[in-house]
């Protein structure tokens, strides 16, 4: 078992490796870069800026020098902890980042455990019920958070919340909170910011887990241990959460790999709309802005999560499933 | 005499259901599958309306009136003002009046103007599919801007029109991704599923990695480097591909898992032994075994594809004006304003939905159904 | 049996999320009566705040008291938060930190100390023009009537005859916002140290130059100075009273606080700057004087209202009272009232109108709110107690459309030097529809020129082929020889192709360039739209790769035609946003070793727009060449506008001595004749 997690493990930072190459080459991609933004907002607000203002800068920036050598650059200051400074914010990537990270990742894990538990016993519903006019609703009001557009369902619940109960839209926090020391005040203020975007990731990730522990369960139901189980008499509800459901859970927590990156995904177009602070809306306007440093650092961070998210995972599934262990 | 006849059909039924197809048996257990039959039928109907969307349509989709700027949906009527019941309905005309302060436009019921609405009436000319004349349409009334049953947007237009003709896009253009998700994942997942080792080692690693990717960034700085002189729609079909590029993966998986499966099945070896090339066994023998699955994961994966078009349009790089669909439909409705004041704006999200869920349902029904001999 | 237990309270964690989230979900239906509730305190909250006197303490979320009037025994009196610090010994009394004679201001109603203003910042460096402007102070005001000027962060001014020679004199015993006096050195320090150091500076900006020479400035003493130009420079009032981007700081920069980063004064600056962080001491000496949107030194000291205190985790910025703030009101209370502003980052643009319409942000004007938006914005005003208002808008068009005369493709260029293709095109367009379609038809439908109130303006300019008159397109693209196809969907080009013309713009004006392609298709002329993000679009413009734009054109008022020689309207200086002679302007920029030469009607009226720079508009050439220019431009038809519509400003009915109207436009920054330092709560 050690040797699995090592071999995992390595095999983890080689992703997270090609995942910075490819991060970089992303960024690169589009034409332009950020000092053009930058030029263009200073435009749009003010008049002209001087054409030699604009060379200056980017003689300053560095721009003038071949990508490969930017990206060699760009890696060593990461190792040295180092993340460039974003050029927009003015700001060290690394605060940025660091400040928007631990509320992504707590997002990203309620969001989770929100659509598991909404998700769960929909499933084992649907699965005992198979084709019963509960099935059906179930099925429906699962899929129909799916179905919708999140960027679009998002605004419907902001301007709501905001109409009707009031809530100050935008960030995490009302403003008289935003840097207000931590207090039972704040948390409840948390408390009610997080429900929209929990609800709004939660529901797309929602009908998968319904789906993949209908499914599993259907298959388990069918197996002659089940029968058996019946056979000897044991209580149903008993006998179902006992064995099949513990059978069917272990797929739902080998595919949190697959669904963190849904969820990082939806958190990203979320958190735009709403303007949540999060790495995902950092990113957008980044990418916009050509802040590239930024978004570098913002691919990385966000595609680590999913990478280390799928290496815990599949830990996970070690320790529970016996038969992997086994293996 | 009647009591023998009734217990021979019977019997004679459950012969022919061992000599069906597999087809058949599938469509048996599918139709069984209430959900999956509804959204059958709305699917139909959504392809129907939307490939012939210029006669069912009530006007031209690009057409603008001044007069009907943000008009609710048009109120139906069967008894007019003085109580007369009339089994044809008609609708108002309609005044426009603005509020002082606000600026709001509001319109009033003008109860001398009475319009029928009829069936097959000439309209607004238009070319079916780009190339039959025609000027009949199904419902409505030839009067201009007095019927629009979705109400009209921010600069006069028809929204029904305008969301029968975006469902044509919106549900044509996915299917191109798909179809190049399709052959990615047939590929790489027989691939790896039939030769294994070192080949397998690298697709399975390869689709890890691209799992573990967040598609919004790649979407958008993918967007921005393709080259501007093609149109919205080439650019569009372009992220499309590049969607499948990376959304073969799952399909690959599926893929993968039934050929370990069926490889080391009876009628494989007996292949092998009597020489039948790889391409052969994997085209002829393996395919056609889990190709109910093959439909079911393509079924899946089409109303990802319209939501992917509205997430891309929401991004401001998918589909642009003057191109219709849905995405676009939703991002002209994508604000405050709409949500807070013209909340029949928000309709073409509404066929979203009921699109995305249809195919689900379908999917899922199938899926079910894909095992008959379970 | 561990795993067994480690189920259980899986499953368990998975029931009561699950409950959890029912109640979420069952809570939802259940809001609209309670919210019902909720918007009626609202408006009765508003009520009693409307009839309670301004002087009602508590009950707002501005967190400090107010205080109506300072505190203070002498001639001045200051805000008693700055009193306490006064009182504690960490700051000098008010008379020691006002100049000799501080600069006095007639507000209408002497204010109430206290509160935090907040304004939306579009991002971290860009779009704070609603906390910016308020706060900015150039060495001359624009005053309400935006025509005439009076010293402001000195005392006097005087000119020679020829303008030539204009000497300052400063505020005695004027200092920073951290002490420091206000001198002659410190705008010694900026023209030598920073506009004429090819390090910090690489070039000099033209509004500090005449005939491309930079002014120069000759000390008399502290408070005397004598700037110098070579030619006369008489709009050099304009440019004392207006701000632009070119520089980080204008006239003059703290030096006391500044040398330590500067290499001249300090030979271990480049050890400093390492120490900090940066690769040289010009980096990190640029970010040290910074003070515009992009400032990151809460430390740097200025002559504004309210400094920058601090920045918070989000980017939100806070700017402090200046305790040495040269203005007071006339009963002699030092301002600012408002004791803070807050450039609170909203991104995008639902949200900021959800905060607008809840109340939460306190003015709004800049980054143009849509016309189309005023309902919605106007029916919340209770909600959100604040006023819409309509200002007037100088812009020479909201949306304008040029065609690309110096085009890389010959045959497309061939056509956009049409001038009867130009003025088909104009007269193509119904700009009363989409006046009506767009902007509710509160526009006003004009041809692109100069703003509607600039002196030697004429009606034919501003209706120049702008008349709906499908006939007339026709005839004359059929006189330009562009046939119709034959099944008369579209025109045919000179080299045989069908026209399909790609339009680039950006997102705010797609609605209106949408209509515009439908209107040019009818003319058998095929047009493309194309929607771009901003930067690519720029970027395109600047490699002269785009057929035809559509933008707006700004800051085309008589200030900025005076003082930018034609401002935008100068063939060359449209910006990247919507120029339409790159090549040109290439020649032009190089003096003749890049680009294209231009034609010679084009470079007379380069040259002419130039000179119109150099005259004072009392000169009788004045107002003869203005006009002829326009004249020029007008027949050329090479900018295509649709209509100007009113500015929406948006202010919260909380705020006093605020404007109810106005102009609000980049050529006089925006907010600035409309002085933030005297707004103040009044509850």
């Amino acid at each position: 078992m050690r040797k699995y997690i090592v071999k995992r493990f390595i095999y983890m930072i080689v992703l997270l490796a090609i995942m910075s190459v490819f991060a970089f080459v992303v960024i690169q991609l589009p034409p332009g870069d950020y000092l053009t933004s930058y030029i263009a907002s200073l435009q749009q607000q003010m008049g002209e800026v001087d054409e030699s203002v604009v060379l200056n800068l980017r003689k300053q920036y560095g721009m003038d020098r071949p990508m490969w050598q930017q990206y060699f650059l760009w890696m060593r200051n990461m190792f040295q902890g180092n993340f460039g400074e974003s050029f927009q914010w003015r700001q060290p990537v690394k605060t940025l980042i660091a400040t928007r990270m631990p509320m992504t990742i707590v997002l990203s894990l309620i969001t989770l455990l929100f659509a598991y538990a909404v998700a769960v016993p929909i499933g084992i519903y649907s699965a005992r019920h198979q084709y019963s006019i509960g099935d059906y609703v179930a099925s429906i009001l699962g899929f129909v958070g799916l179905a919708t557009p999140s960027f679009f369902l998002a605004l419907i619940l902001m301007y709501y919340s905001n109409r009707y109960l009031g809530l100050s839209v935008g960030g995490f926090y009302s403003p008289e909170f935003q840097n207000a020391p931590w207090s039972f005040a704040r948390l409840w203020d948390l408390c009610k910011h997080l429900p929209i975007p929990v609800i709004v990731i939660g529901l797309a990730s929602m009908a998968n887990v319904i789906r993949i522990l209908r499914a599993t369960l259907l298959d388990e139901l069918k197996r002659p241990y089940v029968v058996a189980a019946r056979a000897r008499g044991l209580k149903e509800n008993k006998m179902i959460y006992r064995y099949p459901v513990r059978v069917a859970l272990n797929p739902i927590i080998s595919s949190i790999g697959s669904i963190l990156p849904s969820i990082v995904s939806g958190a990203t177009v979320t958190a735009i709309v709403l303007d949540i602070p999060t790495v995902g809306s950092l990113l957008y306007n980044a990418l916009l802005s050509q802040d590239m440093y930024l978004a570098g650092a913002c691919v990385i961070m966000l595609t680590a999560i999913t990478i280390v998210g799928t290496f815990i995972s599949d830990i996970l599934l070690v320790v529970v499933d016996p038969r992997i262990r086994l293996q | 005499m009647a009591l023998f006849k009734k217990k021979k059909a019977k019997v004679s039924m459950e012969e022919a259901m061992y000599m069906e197809t597999q087809a058949q048996l599938i469509w048996r257990k599918f139709k069984k599958h209430k959900l999956a039959m509804a959204g059958m039928v709305i699917l139909i109907i959504l392809y129907l309306v939307g490939f012939f969307s210029e006669f069912f349509a009530t006007q031209d989709i690009a057409k603008r009136s001044t007069t009907a700027i943000s008009m609710a949906p048009t109120k139906i009527h069967f008894v007019d003002a003085e109580g007369n019941f009339s089994l044809q309905p008609f609708v108002y005309g309609l005044k426009q009046e603005e509020d002082p302060v606000t600026w709001r436009k509001y319109y009033v019921e003008d109860t001398t103007q009475k319009y029928p609405l009829q069936f097959f009436y000439h309209g607004d000319p238009y070319k079916l599919l780009g190339f039959i004349p025609g000027d009949i349409h199904f419902f409505g009334t030839p009067q201009p801007d007095v019927f629009f049953p979705f109400g009209t947007d921010l600069s006069g237009r028809d929204l029904y029109s305008r969301v029968l003709s975006a469902l044509r896009i919106s549900l044509t253009t996915g299917l191109v991704g798909v179809f190049f998700t399709f052959i990615l994942g047939c590929l790489f997942g027989g691939i790896s599923g039939f030769y294994g080792g070192i080949a397998d080692t690298i697709i399975q690693r390869v689709i890890e990695f691209l799992m573990s990717m967040p598609s919004i960034p790649l979407w958008m700085a993918l967007a921005a480097a393709f080259p501007s002189t093609w149109s919205s729609l080439q650019t569009y079909f372009a992220i499309t591909i590049i969607l499948s590029l990376i959304g073969w993966t799952s399909l690959a998986r599926v893929v993968r898992g039934k050929l370990l499966e069926l490889r080391n099945e009876d009628f494989v070896t007996a292949a092998r032994v009597a020489g039948a090339s790889d391409g052969y066994i994997i085209t002829k023998h393996l395919l056609p075994s889990f190709s109910s699955y093959l439909i079911v994961n393509v079924t899946l994966a089409i109303p990802g594809m319209i939501l992917s078009e509205t997430s891309l349009s929401f991004l401001g790089i998918g589909l642009t004006p003057p191109i219709v669909s849905l995405g676009v439909l939703l991002q002209d409705a994508q604000s405050i304003n709409t949500v807070s004041m013209y909340p029949w704006m928000m309709i073409p999200g509404l066929f979203v939905v009921i699109a995305v869920l249809a195919f689900n349902f379908v999917g899922d029904g199938l899926r079910d159904a894909a095992d008959p001999y379970k | 049996m561990k795993h067994k237990k480690l189920m259980a309270l899986l499953l368990a964690t998975c029931m009561v999320m699950g409950t959890v989230g029912c109640g979420g979900g069952s809570s939802a239906p259940a809001a609209p009566p309670a919210a019902d509730g909720g918007t009626d305190s609202a408006a009765a909250d508003n009520t009693q705040a409307e009839s309670g006197s301004a002087d009602a303490s508590g009950a707002t979320s501005t967190g400090g008291d107010l205080v109506r009037g300072g505190v203070g025994d002498g001639q001045y009196k200051e805000s008693p938060l700055i009193h306490e610090l006064v009182e504690k010994g960490e700051l000098p009394p008010i008379e020691e930190r006002l100049p000799k004679e501080p600069a006095v201001v007639e507000v209408d109603e002497i204010g109430v100390y206290g509160g935090t203003y907040v304004g939306a910042a579009f991002g971290p460096t860009s779009g704070q023009v609603d906390t910016e402007c308020l706060r900015y102070q150039s060495i001359l005001t624009i005053e309400k009537d935006l025509k005439t000027f009076k010293p402001n962060l000195i005392q006097s001014f005087d000119v020679n005859e020829d303008s030539t020679e204009f000497t300052i004199h400063l505020r005695e015993g004027m200092k920073w916002s951290n002490g420091d006096p206000f001198t002659t050195a410190d705008w010694m320090f900026w023209l030598e140290d920073i506009l004429l150091n090819t390090d910090v500076n690489a070039a000099v900006d033209a509004a500090f130059c005449s005939n491309g020479i930079p002014m120069a400035y000759e000390p008399v003493d502290d408070y005397t100075l004598v700037i110098r130009f070579e030619e006369s420079n008489p709009a050099f009032e304009i440019t004392m009273a207006r701000f632009s981007t070119g520089l980080i700081r204008n006239f003059f920069a703290p030096k006391e606080y500044l040398q330590k980063w500067h290499i001249t004064y300090n030979p271990d600056a480049d050890k400093l700057a390492k120490e900090e962080g940066y690769e040289s001491w010009i980096l990190c000496f640029k970010d040290h004087l910074d003070n515009s949107q992009s400032q990151k030194d809460c430390e740097a000291p200025d002559l504004y209202p309210w400094v920058l205190d601090r920045i918070d985790t989000n980017g939100n910025k806070f700017f402090a009272r200046n305790p040495y703030y040269h203005v007071v009101d006339q009963e002699g209370n030092q301002l600012p009232y408002i004791d803070e502003q807050e450039a609170m980052i909203v991104q995008d643009k639902d949200v900021r109108n959800l905060k607008l319409i809840s109340g939460e942000i306190h003015a709004a004007g800049e980054n143009p709110l849509p016309v189309s938006d005023y309902t919605m914005l106007k029916e919340n005003e209770a909600a959100g107690d604040y006023q819409v208002f309509l200002f007037e808008n100088t812009r020479g068009s909201d949306c304008a459309f040029t065609f690309n005369i110096t085009d890389q493709n010959p045959d497309l260029r061939e056509v956009f030097t049409n001038v009867k293709f130009r003025q088909a095109m104009s007269h193509a367009l119904d700009r009363n529809t989409i006046n009506e379609t767009l902007y509710y038809g509160k526009g006003s439908v004009r041809q692109t020129t100069a703003s509607a109130d600039t002196s030697f303006m004429k009606d034919e300019f501003e209706n120049a082929f702008i008349e709906y008159d499908v006939d007339k397109a026709n005839a004359l693209l059929d006189e330009c020889g562009y046939e119709w196809n034959a099944a008369h969907t579209v025109r045919i080009m000179p080299n045989g192709e069908e026209f399909n013309i790609i339009l680039e713009t950006i997102e705010e004006f797609v609605p209106v360039a949408e209509m515009a392609c439908e209107y040019w298709t009818a003319v058998g002329v095929k047009v493309t739209l194309k929607q771009e993000e901003r930067s690519y679009y720029l970027e395109r413009g600047k490699n002269n790769e785009r057929d035809m734009q559509a933008f707006t054109l700004d800051s085309v008022g008589e200030f900025n035609l005076r003082s930018v020689a034609f401002s935008r309207l100068r063939p060359g200086n449209a910006y990247d946003d919507l120029e339409f002679m790159r090549a040109y302007k290439d020649y032009w920029d190089s003096n003749g070793s890049k680009g294209e030469q231009p034609p010679e009607d084009i470079q007379q009226l380069y040259e002419d727009c130039l000179k119109f720079g150099t005259l004072t508009n009392t000169d009788p050439e004045y107002a003869p060449l203005g006009e002829s220019i326009l004249q020029r431009i007008s027949d050329q038809c090479w900018f295509i506008g649709v209509s100007v519509s009113p500015r929406l400003v948006i202010i919260s009915n909380r705020l006093g001595n605020t404007p109810t109207e106005g102009t609000f436009a980049n050529d006089y920054n925006f907010w600035k004749p409309f002085r933030g330092d005297t707004w103040y709560f009044k509850y």
